[in-house]
């Protein structure tokens, strides 16, 4: 199922962010976690993904540092910075009362949810 | 280090360094990548303008992308797929990349805020950069429609809107009598009149009464003709401003037989005395009388507006019977509103004191009513502030094409950016936000065209002033820019822009983004309702063309019959000029003869070689300041007028060889002769107009009448002859009555003097100025013109307008023009290859071209349809400016549809015609 603009326009940068804070990333890995771990409901288009890390990175939320990877190739790595984990933080609780709240209205089923 | 410039061939600088191009190139070429992915990025890389370490950067982490595919065991295809448009994902990345230049880091939400404008800003002004053809023809379309505007509208203003320079200017009014059964709107007023009107309205703060009065000042170099006024007591206190220097006049000095007093304008005192403070109490020399100088008018309260002296009115404190009759009328009042009374009420009020007098004395007041004239209208005149509100309307019109032609190569243009719009709308830019640019663009282009409109407009203003008749627009030379000229320059940018962005942006702003992203854009929103907006655009544009056109055709008919009017004489080879005798003192020989100096003069210049004939005369055709003004006449030994039925006729006085001189025909009797001397019975000619009124159906040679005015000698004068009519104020003005009488008969101290001559008259001024002053050196004389300069300068103020709006009106079918050649040229692209289809089908290329012909024509009749309704009920607006036209011409009415009709399809060819010629094969490639 894919989300609608809007919607994933909100959550993409909160389900990025979510996944470097738990370990530092390169594009392609974000990319395929995203896509693995959310059953493709947040599979993001690549013509949007690098655009909002770079977006990301401007507003400093998340930085991006050149290291080697396993494969011995060099990969851009991103991670959370503590702006960004403040940040995420305040998006979490903002998503938990809206979820909270539409399970209240009986509208969606919070144990259907993964993770 | 440092940069020569160009990027040596092996791909290194001349430091031995890397350009970047060549490390990027080296980064593909070592990456794990196919060709194809290669040349993707370079795509992206290209699109996304990025420069320097960031490009690589980016450059660096997509080929690590496409690496860790390939790795996963991915094809190359199916990970170009995941990515899409290349040209798309550079878009993204430069803005999620440039972004971060604009933003200001902790200005908050208005920051924010600033820096999405300045940011869309910034991509407008590039964007305008990118395309110098559009930003060329927008800007300058619409700087002709502003600087039209802001040119005619800084004429309004300096005429019409700028307060005059005195105080309280909008209480001031001019009561005048009317006759609105004989057209008079303005006529002189009477003395009973003034003093009714002072003393019984009750509307009025003041009233004053004055006389223009011009006279001669001597002493100078050259004797010099001065224009004045013979002003009533407390005349200074209408205009409500202390005198500058000294005291107005005192009850004494309006005494009869008192000490001449007179006071000056401040532009006379400081041109002839050099602003002498000390002038106060000295004499000065006028018409050969002293006059002690009083004071000196301040300019803010100088009326009559070219008056440089003014002089008291000498009636004493009774005033004499004659200045009562009510038909001495030959005086102006001027008043001032009491505070909070209405124009419209005090008008009534002086209509029904007037009326009151008629009823008095039907025999010289019937049918006379009067009206309050604002200052304002009387300075400018009621036809001229008219036209000019007109011409504001035509221009206007303009401005609306131009704007309509903006918008719709605006809309074209934003069609063209439907994906740039749909990226915006992809990254989550809300509507607004997605057509902020586009609207952005089109304010600077209304801005852009704004400052050169201003320019234009400058030069504009500069051009009116130089070619506009001074006499008409009195004031043009003197136009500045004030306050409200620039708010009227910045609001109409404004506005403009606004007017030509709002169609194409909410076309845009419905754009089906899903369709631009499935169709891949080529054809998305070419669809119905752009065509239907150009279509609308068009045909506003040719609606109003036709407003203008059909306005500018009855102007110019109406111009072409005044030109070929016969004003009733002969221009060629005359020269005319302005005589003014002197006060002799009756003792000396000249004051003797005082009658007789007209006559030397004619004798002395007959004698210049080359004149043919010489006379002199009162009133001078076509300038006819000067007519004796209406005096009421009746004929002799006929059946006694009834009351209301008496004749009206304007006084001439004229030399023996006036009509030859001039050319005027004589019809039936003779002219006059040196036989009609003083002590013979006394003559007259009459127009045949006034002949036709006064003995219908009669020879009035040898028939006799007098006046019934008590301003002339009541002796009956001897009709001897009957001359065509002549036209006096202006060429419009038809079959006026006139009355001549030989100079000889009639003394008149202020003549003008015409001559004929062999030969261009324009040559022998000075020699006529020398053979005047030969006669009387202390003779002033002015206007030396020739009788062609005469007419011209009469025809000038309708010419003039026939020139603008007839400019005015071909930039409008011009624009319109371009406007329906846009619209089919756009849509034979759109239609390509449909048309190529029909072509390969079997279409002839004549068949081809006539769909699209058809098309303009199809806009051109809808846009004649309505505006051809629209523009005859506008031009009924026109018709009191028409001279012998109507509004409704026939000849005007289908012309201008046709010459519309023909230009659309003229425009429409061009295109048609590269449509007959479509090569189908290459047409169906296009899809």
């Amino acid at each position: 199922m894919r989300v609608e603009r809007e919607l994933m326009r909100g959550a993409g940068p909160v389900a990025v962010l979510g996944l470097l804070e738990q370990r530092e990333m390169y594009g392609y890995e974000l990319v395929e976690a995203l896509s693995s771990q959310t059953d493709g409901v947040l599979a993001m288009g690549r013509p949007t993904l690098y655009p909002l890390l770079y977006n990301l990175e401007r507003k400093q939320l998340i930085r991006g540092v050149w290291r080697e990877a396993e494969s011995g190739r060099k990969r851009k790595y991103y991670g959370v910075t503590k702006k960004g984990m403040a940040w995420l933080r305040v998006q979490q609780k903002q998503w938990g009362s809206l979820i909270g709240a539409m399970a209240g209205l009986g509208l969606i089923d919070v144990g259907s949810g993964r993770r | 280090m440092h940069w020569t410039g160009r990027r040596p061939q092996n791909g290194r600088r001349e430091d031995g360094l890397e350009t970047p191009a060549i490390r990027e190139e080296r980064l593909l070429a070592e990456s794990r990548i196919p060709d194809e992915v290669r040349g993707y990025l370079r795509a992206v890389m290209d699109s996304s303008k990025l420069h320097g370490a960031a490009r690589f950067d980016v450059l660096k982490e997509l080929v690590a992308h496409f690496e860790d595919g390939l790795a996963a065991r991915r094809t190359a295809e199916d990970l170009l797929n995941d990515f899409g448009d290349g040209e798309l994902v550079g878009i993204l990345i430069r803005r999620s990349r440039r972004e971060a230049r604009w933003t200001p880091r902790r200005l908050g939400r208005l920051g924010n805020r600033t820096a999405d404008i300045s940011q869309d800003l910034g991509q407008a002004i590039r964007g305008l950069r990118r395309n110098p053809g559009y930003t060329a023809v927008a800007v300058l379309t619409l700087a002709l429609g502003i600087g039209a505007n802001t040119a005619v509208f800084s004429v309004v203003n300096g005429l019409l809107l700028r307060p005059l320079p005195y105080p309280a200017a909008h209480e001031l009014v001019l009561p005048v009598l009317t006759k609105p059964a004989e057209g008079v709107r303005q006529g002189p007023v009477g003395y009973a009149d003034y003093l009714r009107w002072r003393e019984e309205t009750g509307v009025f703060q003041n009233v004053g009464l004055y006389v223009d009065w011009n006279l001669n000042i001597t002493g100078g170099e050259r004797p010099e003709r001065l224009k004045g006024a013979i002003v009533s007591h407390r005349y200074l206190e209408v205009m409500g401003v202390p005198p500058l220097l000294g005291r107005t006049f005192v009850p004494e000095e309006h005494e009869r037989g008192a000490g001449r007093a007179a006071m000056l304008s401040k532009g006379f005192w400081e041109r002839r005395f050099g602003g002498d403070p000390d002038i106060i109490g000295t004499s000065i020399l006028l018409d050969g009388e002293s006059y002690q100088v009083v004071g000196v008018f301040p300019p803010e309260a100088q009326w009559p507006r070219e008056a440089e002296i003014w002089m008291p009115l000498t009636f004493g404190a009774v005033t004499p019977d004659w200045v009562l009759e009510m038909d001495a009328r030959g005086y102006s009042v001027v008043a001032r509103l009491q505070p909070g009374v209405e124009l419209s009420q005090a008008a009534a009020v002086v209509d029904q004191i007037a009326r009151r007098a008629a009823a008095e004395r039907p025999d010289t007041r019937a049918g006379f009513g009067a009206t309050v004239i604002p200052l304002r209208t009387y300075v400018v005149g009621e036809n001229t502030r008219r036209a000019l509100w007109l011409l504001m309307g035509c221009v206007g019109f303009v401005l609306l094409i131009a704007c309509a032609n903006v918008a719709n190569l605006t809309l074209e243009r934003s069609l063209g950016r439907q994906k740039e719009i749909s990226i915006r709308a992809a990254m989550g830019a809300g509507r607004s936000r997605s057509v902020r640019p586009l609207a952005l663009e089109c304010l600077l282009v209304a801005m852009l065209g704004g400052a050169v409109g201003m320019a234009v407009s400058v030069w504009g203003t500069a051009a009116l002033a130089a070619v506009a008749p001074a006499a008409t627009l009195p004031g043009i030379h003197e136009l500045g820019v004030d306050l409200r000229l620039l708010v009227f320059g910045l609001g109409i940018s404004l506005a403009t822009g606004l007017g030509f962005t709002l169609a194409p942006a909410s076309l845009v702003a419905k754009l089906d983004l899903r369709q631009y992203l499935t169709e891949g854009g080529a054809r998305a929103g070419h669809g119905p309702a752009g065509r239907r907006a150009r279509s609308t655009m068009s045909v506003i544009q040719l609606a109003l063309s036709v407003v203008l056109v059909l306005g500018a055709g009855l102007t110019a008919k109406s111009t072409m019959g005044l030109v070929q009017t016969d004003p009733g004489f002969r221009e060629e080879g005359v020269l005319t000029m302005k005589v003014f005798l002197p006060h002799y003192p009756p003792d000396s020989p000249e004051g003797r003869m005082e009658g007789q100096v007209y006559r030397a003069f004619t004798e002395r210049l007959k004698d210049l070689p080359g004149a043919v004939s010489a006379a002199a005369v009162s009133a001078l055709p076509l300038s006819a300041d000067g007519l004796f003004d209406y005096l009421p006449f009746q004929a002799v030994g006929g059946v006694e007028p009834m009351i209301g039925e008496t004749h009206f006729a304007n006084w001439n006085i004229v030399g023996v060889e006036f009509f030859e001189t001039m050319g005027i025909s004589l019809s039936r009797g003779r002219a006059f002769s040196r036989d009609d001397v003083p002590t013979g019975p006394k003559v007259a000619v009459l127009s045949e107009s006034f002949a036709r009124e006064l003995f219908p159906n009669q020879n009035p040679v040898g028939k006799r009448l007098r006046s019934t005015s008590s301003v002339v000698s009541g002796d009956p004068l001897e009709v001897v002859g009957l001359v065509g009519d002549v036209r006096y104020t202006d060429m419009a003005d038809a079959g006026r009555n006139v009355i001549y009488v030989p100079q000889s008969q009639s003394a008149w101290r202020a003549m003008a003097m015409v001559l004929r001559f062999e030969g261009d008259p324009g040559e022998r001024v000075d020699e006529v100025r020398e053979a005047v002053w030969a006669v009387d050196p202390s003779a002033p004389i002015t206007e030396v013109r020739t009788m062609a300069q005469v007419t011209a300068e009469s025809l000038a103020a309708p010419r003039f307008a026939t020139t603008l709006v007839a400019i005015f009106a071909a930039l409008a079918l011009v624009l319109a023009v371009v406007g329906v050649y846009g619209v089919v040229n756009v849509s034979l692209r759109q239609r390509y290859h449909e048309l190529g289809v029909r072509k390969a089908l079997g279409a002839e290329g004549g068949d081809i071209g006539r769909l699209l012909v058809g098309q303009g024509a199809k806009l051109a009749i809808v846009g004649i349809g309505i505006g051809l309704p629209a523009g005859m009920a506008l031009t009924r607006l026109l018709s009191g400016l028409l001279f012998e036209v109507r509004a409704s011409d026939p000849a005007i009415l289908l012309g201008v549809p046709l010459l519309l009709g023909a230009s659309a399809l003229a425009a429409a060819a061009f295109p048609a015609r590269r449509a007959a010629r479509i090569d189908p094969v290459e047409a169906l490639r296009v899809e």
